[in-house]
């Protein structure tokens, strides 16, 4: 444990060395959160479109924007650029003869990841944003059934993108996948549109992948859209979920090992 | 001009070499843009309407915005990016004494044919627009629209020179430019959503309205006092963009390499 204790506080220190890095994350995120917000108040501002069964109202929409941007950073993808980058440059080698499970290493590195982006990016994005607009985030009802829902939600996409990650030991580079997944998560997985705008068929696409229990059910849980009923289904599909993407990752990982093929000397 | 086809020859023998990059680089650009456009029709499949603006309206303006961005990125994005890295370990150097004018030099080292795919989808979306829309498009809309977007294509290319040339005074400079450049998704939507203070900074500070928004008003009169924005882009594309050559040349005058 004390090993993965400093794996999770040397990525938190490693991430400190890319002061301007963040810098301009910070304003990255605030962009998104300007452009996000004044859209969908633009958008209500002119239609007044009753949505079946869920009574959402601008207030809604923008606290929709900031609980999205709070599970983006925990939503992170970096893990299939780092397998890209330690195939590539070989030094996955060191990461296998080290007497630790590489998920759990991933798994903590991340973390420290994370932990590093939730103060020097999310604070300040969020400070900004509460200063320009309008809203209430503490007035919420965050129950154990949300945190459940998030925790898992974090576990889907750190597995599917570890996964995506493992196909570097057949391509070497395949941080174009990162590249996609991102746009991927930002337009299909309720991100940035929930998929109560979606048309018919695309809602009904979504309920057979994973994309939309890592960002729009969450999300809907956290703003209280979802009925205690649903809410049980839905923690039973993302434990489904789980454990398909558990062994999809077991095989990948054994396969990848046999197929490894490390350059250079 | 025989040395611009040796380098371009160049470039496309480091392609060749690495095909399943090149190919799979453009597929995800390829794909991650197609699903914005997308973003944009599931939204106003939805809504209908954003500040007066439908989906054609605004299909078009993010359009111009695409594939502005997409084309100075092919010849400029790279080299203003490497500036920094060329300044830092003196390869520039070798550069300048070439017998070849420097900034001609720095663009055709690389072409960034990444951007080739973003900008073959934006004009398949042109074509979408044509077809779909029943706007008569007589002669002097189809040139005001060349000309807009020539404009456009004129000042994203001087913000990246400007920027990339600041490169021989300070370090990070990708990192600036990546930031400005960031402040293009403002522009993907009609800068009258905007609080004011957003619109004053995407008129006068960064000009990105005048890439599409000015203009468009202008060309489909959704807006009085817009008159003769058309040309207002082109005009301001041309003057950055000479004005930002010549901060370039000031630059390369007063640069002193990194010494040793």
């Amino acid at each position: 444990m004390r090993a993965y204790l400093r794996i999770f506080l040397n990525a938190f220190s490693a991430q400190w060395s890319y002061r301007t890095h963040t810098l301009v994350h910070i304003l990255a995120g605030i962009i998104t959160l300007c452009i996000e917000i004044f859209i969908w108040k633009a958008f209500y501002s002119e239609s007044k479109i009753v949505f079946d069964n869920h009574d959402l109202t601008i207030a809604d929409m923008i606290e929709y924007v900031f609980i999205s941007m709070l599970l983006s950073v925990l939503m992170t993808y970096a893990i299939i650029n780092k397998f890209s980058y330690r195939v590539y440059s070989g030094f996955i080698s060191t990461d296998l003869i080290r007497p630790r499970n590489v998920i759990w290493m991933f798994l903590f590195e991340t973390l420290g990841e994370i932990a590093h982006k939730i103060v020097f990016y999310l604070i300040p994005v969020y400070a900004v944003g509460l200063l320009i607009f309008d809203v209430n985030l503490l007035d919420r009802n965050f129950g154990l059934l949300s945190f459940v829902v998030v925790l898992n939600a974090f576990l889907i996409n750190y597995l599917l993108c570890y996964c995506l990650g493992l196909l570097a030991f057949w391509y070497t580079q395949v941080w174009q996948i990162s590249f996609v997944y991102d746009g991927f998560m930002k337009i299909f997985a309720g991100a940035w549109i929930p998929l109560w705008f979606f048309p018919e068929a695309l809602q009904e696409i979504s309920r057979y992948l994973p994309f939309s229990l890592v960002y729009f059910y969450p999300i809907s849980m956290v703003l209280g859209k979802i009925e205690p009923s649903e809410s049980t289904e839905l923690i039973i599909l993302q434990f489904v979920w789980l454990i398909i993407l558990t062994a999809t990752y077991r095989i990948l990982w054994k396969k990848a090992k046999q197929k490894l093929n490390v350059l250079g000397g | 001009m025989s040395v611009v086809f040796a380098f371009l020859k160049a470039s496309a023998l480091t392609l060749v070499e690495y095909r399943f990059n090149f190919f799979s680089t453009i597929a995800a650009n390829v794909i991650r843009k197609l699903a914005e456009y997308f973003a944009i029709w599931i939204l106003m499949e939805k809504f209908k309407l954003i500040d007066g603006w439908n989906y054609f309206d605004l299909l078009l303006l993010f359009n111009i915005n695409q594939m502005a961005v997409s084309i100075s990125g092919l010849f400029f994005w790279s080299p203003m990016m490497e500036m920094e890295n060329l300044v830092r370990n003196g390869s520039l150097d070798s550069l300048l004494i070439r017998p070849i004018n420097l900034f001609m030099h720095l663009l055709i080292r690389k072409f960034e044919f990444s951007f080739l795919g973003n900008i073959g989808l934006s004009f398949v979306f042109f074509l979408i627009y044509f077809i779909y829309t029943d706007t008569s498009w007589n002669l002097i809309l189809t040139l005001q629209l060349i000309v807009v977007l020539m404009g456009a294509i004129l000042i994203y290319s001087a913000i990246h020179i400007f920027i990339g040339t600041l490169s021989f005074w300070t370090t990070q400079i990708s990192m600036i430019l990546n930031t400005v450049l960031d402040f293009r998704r403002f522009v993907n939507f009609p800068i009258s959503v905007y609080d004011t203070p957003i619109q004053i900074f995407l008129t006068y500070v960064i000009p990105l309205a005048l890439v599409n928004y000015y203009p468009l008003i202008d060309m489909f009169d959704k807006g009085s006092g817009h008159d003769g924005a058309v040309f207002l882009t082109m005009l301001f594309g041309v003057l950055l963009f000479a004005g930002s050559y010549m901060f370039f040349v000031f630059g390369s005058k007063h640069y002193q390499s990194t010494g040793s």
